[in-house]
């Protein structure tokens, strides 16, 4: 289990982007493990088994949660004003300039994820971390192909505007 | 650079960065956690686990006698029915005498009411929800959405 903790939380995490919830979707995800430790004790791909439950779990969470409050927070359409929102709540993220240059800027991109709106950082998270096309994220949101892509455009846009900023240019970035 | 490419390029450069980011380190009391509730788990009684855990034997007895007490249930008020229905009690006489003054009553004070007072209650009726669930949506964005 300790082998798998960090990458069933992390998975967790990025999907629902909130600490407490991904700890308890990763709880439930070893008790599922726990349960069908028989089969998975022997199985060399026990670790994409946890992964894939831990996204299925994370997206039905942050899915249910989007239904729940559609109303409320999307009523109206707030792509400008969130692009605004976003760049203000890292203004205060300093630039990576010492010897801990690394930490900082996984944390200026940990936090810039953070700050983007749910409905552009959830098809994001979606696409380059799970590997996700733009069919299959539209499918699991419930929302059309042609929002998925424009909200995966804005942001990406808006996170490239923010790492810019603080010195993350495509040069700098050494392909993984 | 056309459009597109300008968009390839961002979403390379994006896609490298994310996937460049190191593992989140679980918390700490993670694995104590999910021990905890395994041994909360193991710790219960065969029957206060939930259906599916259940032992086969027990599950397909479970299921039998379910079955069992329905037909019996059946059973015993389809004969009730019968034995009720060749007299009714003089209490179940009352009881549908009463209920039918009181339909008549309703019925007669219904027809007195001008049908624009009903349009109009039915107006404040669904005025109030709405204004109920405009006030609940201001409340969730000015205290909770912000946060």
């Amino acid at each position: 289990m300790r082998a798998h903790q960090n990458l069933v939380f992390t998975t967790a995490v990025r999907i629902v982007a909130n600490d407490a919830q991904a700890e308890d979707i990763a709880q439930e995800v070893f008790i599922k493990a726990y349960e069908n430790f028989d089969s998975l004790r022997a199985s060399e791909t026990a670790g994409a088994w946890l992964r894939t439950v831990a996204r299925n779990l994370s997206l039905n969470y942050a899915t249910r949660y989007r239904r729940r409050w559609r109303f409320f927070s999307e009523v109206h359409d707030r792509n400008e004003d969130d692009d605004l929102d976003f760049e203000a709540t890292l203004e205060g993220v300093e630039s990576p300039s010492s010897d801990a240059a690394q930490f900082r800027q996984s944390e200026v991109i940990e936090e810039a994820l953070r700050a983007l709106p749910e409905k552009q950082r959830l098809p994001l998270v979606l696409f380059h971390f799970e590997d996700m096309s733009y069919e299959e994220i539209a499918q699991h949101l419930g929302v059309s192909l042609a929002k998925v892509k424009v909200d995966i455009h804005r942001a990406r846009a808006a996170l490239a505007r923010v790492l810019a900023r603080h010195g993350i240019t495509p040069d700098e970035v050494t392909p993984s | 650079m056309s459009h597109h490419d300008a968009d390839r390029q961002l979403e390379e450069f994006v896609h490298r960065v994310l996937r460049n980011q190191p593992m989140r380190q679980a918390p700490a009391q993670l694995a104590d956690r999910v021990l905890a509730r395994i041994e909360q788990r193991t710790a219960k009684a065969w029957w206060q686990a939930g259906f599916n855990a259940w032992p086969m034997p027990a599950r397909v007895l479970f299921v039998t006698i379910s079955i069992a007490i329905c037909a019996l249930a059946l059973e015993v008020s389809a004969t009730l029915f019968e034995v009720l229905s060749a007299q009714v009690p003089l209490t179940l006489a009352r009881s549908i005498a009463l209920w039918q003054a009181m339909s008549t009553a309703v019925e007669s004070l219904a027809k007195g009411i001008p049908v624009q007072w009903i349009y109009a209650v039915g107006g404040i009726i669904a005025a109030l929800y709405a204004s109920f669930f405009a006030l609940s949506a201001a409340a969730y964005r000015t205290l909770y959405q912000n946060r």
